[in-house]
């Protein structure tokens, strides 16, 4: 960790614009594996439910 | 990445239990709004809907040149027929049939 008279730090958070993307990365990563996990359980009940039958 | 630079503006401490209590409660309504307006999800949860889904799937046979499409249209027990020919020159039907009302009971002595 920096310091926080860091010139590469962005206010009002205080984060490099490294870190923010860093941390970014992680949020779209589990919003992928969300989705994906949703999709299987979607198909799950689709075929074993009476769901849209 | 696009948008990555976002959590220099937003504080990650508010934004990230904003973002994914805003999926879980949108998620969460979604998934009430379908069991309170659907009947059959509380039937399939009590185990006495897995008949019932493959009876409620459409089912068809052939028969003296047409293709009979039968499938249940809703929970009072009327089906959809669809009788499709099989070969050109002739149209396709559809009913819905009801089971017959009931006669009305008997009144007066």
């Amino acid at each position: 960790m920096s310091d926080l008279d860091d010139p590469e730090r962005v206010w009002p958070t205080g984060l490099t614009i490294r870190e923010s993307e860093e941390l970014h990365k992680h949020v779209i990563d589990g919003a992928r594996v969300f989705f994906v996990i949703s999709l299987i359980a979607h198909t799950l009940v689709y075929l074993y439910s009476p769901w849209l039958k | 990445m696009n948008q990555g630079r976002v959590w220099c503006v937003v504080n990650p401490t508010i934004g990230l239990p904003a973002f994914l209590g805003s999926v879980a409660l949108i998620s969460f309504t979604v998934h009430f709004a379908v069991i309170e307006n659907t009947t059959w999800v509380k039937r399939f949860f009590n185990g006495s809907d897995a008949a019932a889904a493959a009876a409620a799937a459409p089912k068809t046979a052939a028969a003296n040149g047409y293709t009979i499409r039968v499938a249940p249209t809703g929970p009072d027990g009327a089906v959809k027929v669809d009788v499709t020919p099989a070969g050109a020159g002739q149209q396709a039907m559809n009913a819905v049939l009801h089971t017959p009302a009931k006669s009305p009971a008997p009144t007066g002595g």
